[in-house]
């Protein structure tokens, strides 16, 4: 059975590039996506996490409720976006790569955004007055409340990261799994199993789990040295 | 010129109103003690002072400057705080300390020096490289202290600074805040009254939030008097109190006594301590969550106040009323010039 494995995860990588190539469009598209959604979750995440407002807690409701939306109705939610009559269909979108990483942003806003907050309500509330009552200034006390939940924070990046990577209803509906194109390692496990290839199919969810593994590993070493 | 004012301030937390001062000014340059049970707000008046809580109502002014609470980061270069419960950042203390000079503008060299000023003045020396998150509780408190001190502010504010050390750094501490070079205006919380008297030339008491007229615990005035290896300390009543370091013959000197140092028992025992002395319970009052305070009438001029953890009094099952010995040693008396 374990030999089995071992023989289809190298037979993967030898007979031809698709398998690498839906390698690299999975961590390009995902890495993208989180990229783009930080920029925009996090500053947003921060100012929630601060900030003390009538309705916030409804708020926070729609947000963890944001958390469970299934990937496949962000992809039809996209797809009915994109597609040619729909609001964005001049930009000619549907099944391209930016497709995907579209959906993907949709799933990844809401993670980073609730953690974000959430890993600043969590905080010891002596942080930002502690470095105030120091004559630092707003902006270095801030710096200061991040620099106490890095290790929060560098979990919830390795969160959304994890959920828009193994997702695979946006980027079946978005990208259509086009060889070449838009396949990724879950669409590629989603068509395998479909034709009946489970050992292909498990082999290569293991080679997606692999540099996965290696992040966590990271993440780990990384939180584990800053929490002294 | 006060260095703090403050005006009608009120704060109030979950509709309790924890602190209602109508009028409070601190000269500049003096140093007040502020006293008074668990609760009663000397840590909100504290940290209002500070320019972490902004109170309710009311005016602060700081340097005979208004406070405007909009925009306070100008104020904050005035005043510095060691917290009760001190909060350290990631890191060794001396990141920490570092981070507490990064906003002062000064040149590194300068910072450096005042961070070794600081760590030996607090004797921390040895712990510079390591994490205040793994220091015990005194030394938490000498190193938010020693950050309190690194700015050199005109006003330094402590919240209880001598708890959790023994008498020795008390000691040490008090004098080092007392010859500070920069002479700043100190406001202290403490519950003792040795601390109050040896660093304080005011005592400001706080009951239920508001200033109130203080009453001093086991504080005496008491006549010197040269006795073989050292001097007896009587009170106008009679009885007398042996202290064995040097006085001036026959002056009258104010003594205090600390209220944790008195043992009490329900029969003389015979100990190292030199001082005992019966008389009756006349008050049993409870002054923090586990303390107890106990006063004994032995002479109308020498009540004697101790104070007993909660449990301490269930199990001695003391009463008003009861006879009891009040043992001291001689260690445990200050005297005061």
């Amino acid at each position: 059975m374990f030999q089995e494995f071992i023989s289809e995860i190298s037979g993967l990588f030898s007979t031809n590039g698709d398998v690498l190539n839906a390698i690299r469009t999975s961590f390009t598209v995902s890495i993208s996506a989180i990229f783009i959604a930080a920029v925009f979750a996090f500053p947003l995440g921060l100012l929630f996490g601060l900030a003390e407002f009538k309705g916030r807690h409804i708020l926070d409701i729609i947000l963890n409720t944001l958390l469970f939306l299934p990937t496949v109705v962000v992809g039809l939610l996209g797809y009915l976006l994109l597609t040619r009559n729909g609001p964005l269909g001049e930009f000619h979108l549907l099944f391209t790569p930016a497709a995907v990483v579209f959906g993907q942003i949709i799933l990844a806003f809401p993670i980073i955004l609730t953690m974000v907050s959430n890993s600043i309500r969590v905080a010891d509330p002596r942080i930002i007055p502690t470095a105030l009552s120091q004559g630092v200034g707003k902006l270095k006390a801030y710096m200061a409340l991040l620099g106490e939940i890095r290790g929060l924070i560098l979990l919830t990046m390795l969160a959304a990261f994890g959920r828009v990577l193994s997702e695979v209803g946006a980027s079946i509906m978005l990208g259509g799994n086009i060889l070449g194109k838009t396949r990724t390692i879950t669409t590629s496990i989603t068509l395998l199993a479909g034709q009946g290839e489970t050992s292909k199919a498990l082999a290569l969810g293991i080679v997606l789990l692999v540099p996965v593994f290696i992040i966590n590993v990271v993440v780990y070493m990384a939180t584990h040295r800053s929490r002294k | 010129m006060n260095a703090l004012e403050f005006k009608n301030v009120k704060k109030a937390y979950n509709g309790r109103l924890v602190l209602d001062i109508d009028s409070l000014s601190v000269n500049i340059g003096s140093r007040v003690a502020l006293v008074g049970p668990n609760g009663s707000g000397k840590t909100t008046l504290l940290s209002i002072a500070a320019l972490i809580t902004r109170p309710d109502i009311g005016d602060m002014f700081i340097m005979d400057q208004h406070v405007n609470w909009l925009n306070v980061e100008s104020f904050r270069q005035i005043v510095s705080i060691a917290s009760q419960e001190p909060f350290f950042f990631r890191g060794s203390l001396f990141i920490n300390l570092n981070f507490a000079l990064s906003g002062s503008g000064l040149p590194r060299k300068a910072c450096l020096d005042r961070i070794d000023k600081s760590l030996s003045l607090l004797g921390l020396n040895d712990l510079r490289n390591e994490s205040p998150r793994t220091f015990s509780s005194g030394e938490r408190r000498r190193a938010s202290v020693a950050r309190a001190l690194l700015r050199e502010t005109p006003i330094l504010l402590l919240d209880e600074p001598f708890t959790h050390m023994d008498h020795a750094s008390a000691s040490t501490l008090a004098k080092a805040l007392i010859d500070l070079p920069h002479n700043p205006t100190i406001v202290f919380s403490t519950h003792d009254l040795g601390d109050a008297y040896r660093l304080a030339d005011s005592v400001l008491s706080l009951q239920e939030g508001k200033l109130s007229p203080w009453t001093p615990e086991n504080l005496y005035r008491m006549r010197a008097r040269k006795i073989g290896d050292g001097f007896s300390l009587e009170t106008s009543g009679g009885l007398s109190i042996y202290y064995p370091g040097e006085l001036e013959d026959d002056r009258v000197y104010t003594v205090s006594l600390h209220t944790h140092e008195v043992i009490l028992s329900r029969e003389k025992i015979d100990s190292s301590a030199r001082n005992s002395f019966s008389g009756q319970v006349k008050r049993i009052e409870k002054t923090g969550e586990f303390t107890v305070l106990i006063t004994i009438d032995c002479l109308p001029d020498l009540p004697i106040r101790a104070t007993l953890t909660e449990r301490a009094t269930r199990s001695f099952n003391l009463h008003v009323g009861d006879t009891v010995w009040a043992h001291f040693k001689s260690t445990a008396i200050h005297v005061f010039n």
